[in-house]
């Protein structure tokens, strides 16, 4: 551990020595970029969210150089600008070559600016859908994958959480380098302790976060019932469901929207089969042993059984991992600019209304509703995900059974029953009181459901539907009620109508979500009526 | 020695390593720029050290600390004046190192030896420290770095009430407005923390530097940046409304020029700070002993006052109710004493 610490140090001190002399040395061999909006020229819109819009600019005094600028409506920015800042404090203190750090920040108005290098080929998402919507090759995820590594050993070294991991915040250049970048949600487990006063180490368990952060389909189970806390493992977690997502082009479950993938919860009970059957012939050779077991281990329920980030930058996987050439050669050569992907892909959003499109605001809603969902099962062999839902553990069971047949005897689930009712003794469900009722786990006890408590669940889901509708209901207001500003009529209304639109469909597939869940605990109760009866 | 260090060697005792501490860094001084090897190999040393130091007061992922290496390196350092020298060399230091030496403060400042806090009492008896630290805010390279440093100071009663009232807490109306916005929004968590860490403290300060501290602080809330209004307003609502300094509210909303200013901000184009500016205008309006210069500014502007409030709404989450009733009664009153005679007329 600790030559490896220095030896990553050595890495980044072979840039840094020339730091070393605050006054005149330093200035002249690291670029101090202008914090001044004037000396910047902005070429294009590259990205877009909620409250911050990303282009490409020139820094003309430095001779035009290529920068991304990251411009931050601080107006939209909640009550304090903590996060903000936080994110500031924490890349000034990072520098590592798989990181990617800011040039500089200003204030313009009421936007901060954030001027980073342009990473040309951009995030691995827009890579993947734009030119691998079934998955990038293997080698390929292999150097992408250790480049993550190297970032996240050197972050978790220093005490950091990245809590954001997903192929969206990893960034690609025009020479095949991989940075890690978006350092929003991030945190450092030395702060979240400091009161104590205890000098602990950084892998030290004591030391946990209970906040929940993160986008959904990528949270660790721990993250999502957040109320053990957790603490660096759950960034190993969300690096699995990265490498599933550069194997399969999408996280899992992401191709389905989750009122879908419930849909498909409920009808497995009756025509399990037919859906495994498709499922495993599409991928179930497709990667080799070594990735499997490497995602496998990232993916365990349990995160203390997760190696950590530089144990596993040991595994064989990586053993003959090719450089960054192969990423110019496969994944650059004749790929759409980062211009022309977000342009196209801005025409595209409009009608799919696709789950990746990441808003900090929604998600912070989408997380309450994602909580719902109470572990994952990993099948190694398929490498695929699945949600365990609450309250269908002994239907789990039941499907490991039917898989043994099947296959003749070939345990798909990865730990068998030991994991399904593992992950869902974690049952807290935040919509519906009847968590309790269910966290019998796999246990026999289970097929007594309380018809009373199921009721106060469906009231419970139906006030959660309600009040979503009240939030989105607000928020349309709100967007109303906002005008001026330096955008064009059109385009403001074009942006509006965008917004709207998509709260809309969000809200309808929350609705239908919410239905099929309400149906689902209708059949439940049947069945254990029926059984009752029986 | 440490030069061994990918060999196994006897561990070093805390004077061991407080002493090749000391001698790293006073190497930097005899090399010079000119002698690029040798200044590289001097930093070198310093760097390994402090990993070393680090260590042994962290742990890393093998190792815990030491609870009595720790107490002893803490007294050590005090016993050799160390903590002089690591401040003073901050700036010369390289980037690790300057991380290394932050993560190593916190739980230096936090150690106890017997029964007191020995690198604090340390630091009372040595506040140019203090100072020396709040300076290196001009510096951007290390600005960050002697943040950190200083939060973890002011988490201790005497070292705040030192920074409060020396003359460099001066500097930081200046700081928080640099245009760097990582050093700005670095020293504006600082001067939080001064200002809202110990009440007691702050409520002296303020009571004995009323006037000069106000007289300040206005300029942040009218400043033309958006950042410093809408920090800085946010930041006086948290530590005026505070009990502890009740007496300083009183005084501070019988005026008019504050009044003034809270009605500019008021109308400011952002919605933020609008909300922001009527959680303080609220008490110059509900104060039921309002003088009477407030009585009139207030009713001479009761329609554009009424005007901006019934248009302000938070617009979304729970707090709203308590705003409309706050909202209300605000109304109400200006509606009154807007009818008052002897106002208008």
């Amino acid at each position: 551990m600790k030559l490896s610490r220095l030896n990553s140090l050595r890495r980044v001190q072979s840039g840094e020595l020339i730091m070393k002399f605050p006054d005149d040395q330093d200035e002249s061999k690291r670029p101090q970029f202008p914090l001044d909006s004037s000396c910047y020229k902005i070429i294009d819109e590259i990205g877009v969210g909620v409250s911050a819009v990303v282009y490409k600019a020139i820094c003309i005094p430095m001779n035009s150089a290529v920068v991304a600028i990251k411009a931050i409506d601080l107006d939209r920015s909640r009550a304090d600008f903590d996060d903000i800042r936080r994110e500031a404090k924490i890349l000034s203190l990072l520098s590592h070559p798989n990181i990617l750090n800011a040039h500089c920040s200003f204030t313009v108005d009421r936007r901060l600016w954030v001027v980073m290098p342009f990473m040309s080929a951009g995030s691995l998402q827009s890579i993947i859908t734009s030119s691998f919507p079934d998955g990038l090759p293997e080698p390929c995820i292999a150097v992408v994958l250790r480049e993550i590594l190297h970032a996240l050993t050197y972050l978790h070294d220093q005490g950091h959480l990245h809590r954001d991991i997903k192929a969206g915040n990893i960034l690609m250049d025009s020479n095949g380098s991989v940075k890690l970048a978006d350092f929003g949600v991030s945190a450092s487990i030395f702060e979240a302790n400091s009161t104590q006063g205890v000098p602990i180490s950084p892998s030290s368990t004591s030391m946990m976060l209970k906040e929940i952060a993160g986008t959904p389909y990528w949270m660790a189970p721990e993250v999502i019932h957040s109320h053990n806390g957790y603490s660096l493992k759950a960034d190993i977690w969300s690096f699995g469901i990265t490498a599933l997502e550069l194997a399969h082009g999408r996280p899992p479950l992401s191709h389905l929207p989750p009122s879908k993938s419930l849909l498909l919860k409920i009808t497995r009970r009756f025509r399990f089969s037919d859906y495994e059957n498709q499922q495993n012939s599409n991928n179930k050779n497709k990667f080799s042993k070594g990735f499997k077991e490497l995602v496998a281990s990232c993916l365990d329920q349990e995160p203390s059984r997760r190696p950590c980030a530089d144990k596993l930058l040991k595994h064989p996987f990586f053993r003959n991992c090719k450089g960054p050439d192969l990423l110019i050669k496969t994944v650059l050569q004749g790929l759409p600019s980062v211009e022309e992907r977000f342009k196209l892909g801005k025409l595209q959003r409009l009608p799919s209304m696709k789950m990746e499109e990441e808003d900090e605001e929604e998600i912070e809603k989408e997380i309450i509703k994602q909580r719902r969902i109470s572990g994952w099962n990993f099948k190694e062999d398929g490498l695929e995900l699945e949600p365990v839902f609450p309250g269908e553990n002994c239907e789990e069971d039941e499907c490991s059974i039917i898989k043994q047949v099947r296959f003749g005897g070939e345990s798909i689930m990865e730990k068998g029953s030991r994991d399904s009712s593992e992950c869902c003794s974690g049952v807290s469900d935040l919509s519906s009181p009847t968590g309790n009722g269910r966290r019998g786990g796999g246990e026999a006890e289970e097929e007594a459901v309380d018809r009373e408590s199921i009721m106060g669940g469906l009231v419970a889901l139906k006030r959660s539907l309600d009040e979503q509708r009240r939030a989105v209901g607000s928020l349309i207001e709100l967007i109303e009620g906002e005008k001026g500003g330096e955008m064009s009529r059109e385009e403001q209304i074009g942006r509006l109508m965008e917004k709207m639109t998509r709260e809309l469909e969000n809200e309808r597939k929350r609705n239908f979500e919410l239905e099929m869940e309400l149906e689902f605990l209708g059949l439940q109760i049947s069945a254990a009526h029926n059984t009752g009866a029986a | 020695m440490s030069f061994s260090f990918f060999k196994p060697s006897r561990p070093k005792t805390p004077q061991e390593m407080v002493k090749s501490i000391k001698e790293s860094l006073m190497a930097l001084d005899t090399k010079t720029v000119v002698e690029v090897r040798a200044l590289e190999k001097a930093m070198e040393e310093v760097e390994k050290n402090f990993v070393t130091m680090r260590c042994m007061l962290i742990g890393d992922a093998e190792v815990e600390p030491i609870a009595e290496q720790v107490s002893q390196l803490t007294q050590e350092i005090c016993n050799e004046c160390l903590i002089d020298l690591l401040i003073h060399k901050l700036p010369v230091l390289g980037w690790e190192a300057r991380k290394d030496l932050v993560n190593c403060w916190s739980i230096l400042l936090k150690q106890k030896v017997g029964s007191t806090y020995c690198c604090v009492n340390y630091i009372e008896n040595h506040f140019e420290l203090l100072d020396f630290l709040v300076v290196c805010y001009d510096n951007k390279e290390i600005a960050v770095n002697c943040g950190n440093m200083l939060r973890e100071c002011i988490k201790f009663p005497t070292l705040a009430k030192y920074i409060l009232e020396a003359a460099s807490f001066e500097l930081f109306f200046k700081f928080v407005e640099l245009p760097n916005f990582d050093v700005a929004s670095d020293a504006f968590s600082t001067f939080k923390d001064l200002l809202t860490k110990h009440e007691n403290i702050v409520s002296d300060f303020l009571s004995a530097h009323y006037d000069e501290f106000f007289d300040r602080y206005e300029k942040l809330l009218t400043s033309s940046n958006y950042v410093t209004r809408r920090q800085s307003l946010k930041l006086l609502s948290e530590f005026l409304l505070e009990s502890p300094n009740s007496q300083i509210m009183k005084r501070y909303i019988l005026e008019v020029r504050n009044l003034k200013v809270m009605m500019t901000l008021l109308k400011d184009s952002s919605k933020n700070i609008q909300l922001s500016a009527f959680h303080i205008f609220k008490v110059f309006v509900a104060n039921p002993n309002k003088p009477r210069e407030i009585k009139v500014i207030v009713a001479k502007n009761h329609e554009k006052l009424l005007e901006l409030l019934h248009d302000l709404s938070p617009g979304k989450g729970a707090e709203d109710e308590q705003f409309e009733e706050e909202k209300e009664l605000i109304i109400k009153e200006i509606e009154r004493v807007s009818r008052l005679q002897h106002l208008t007329g």
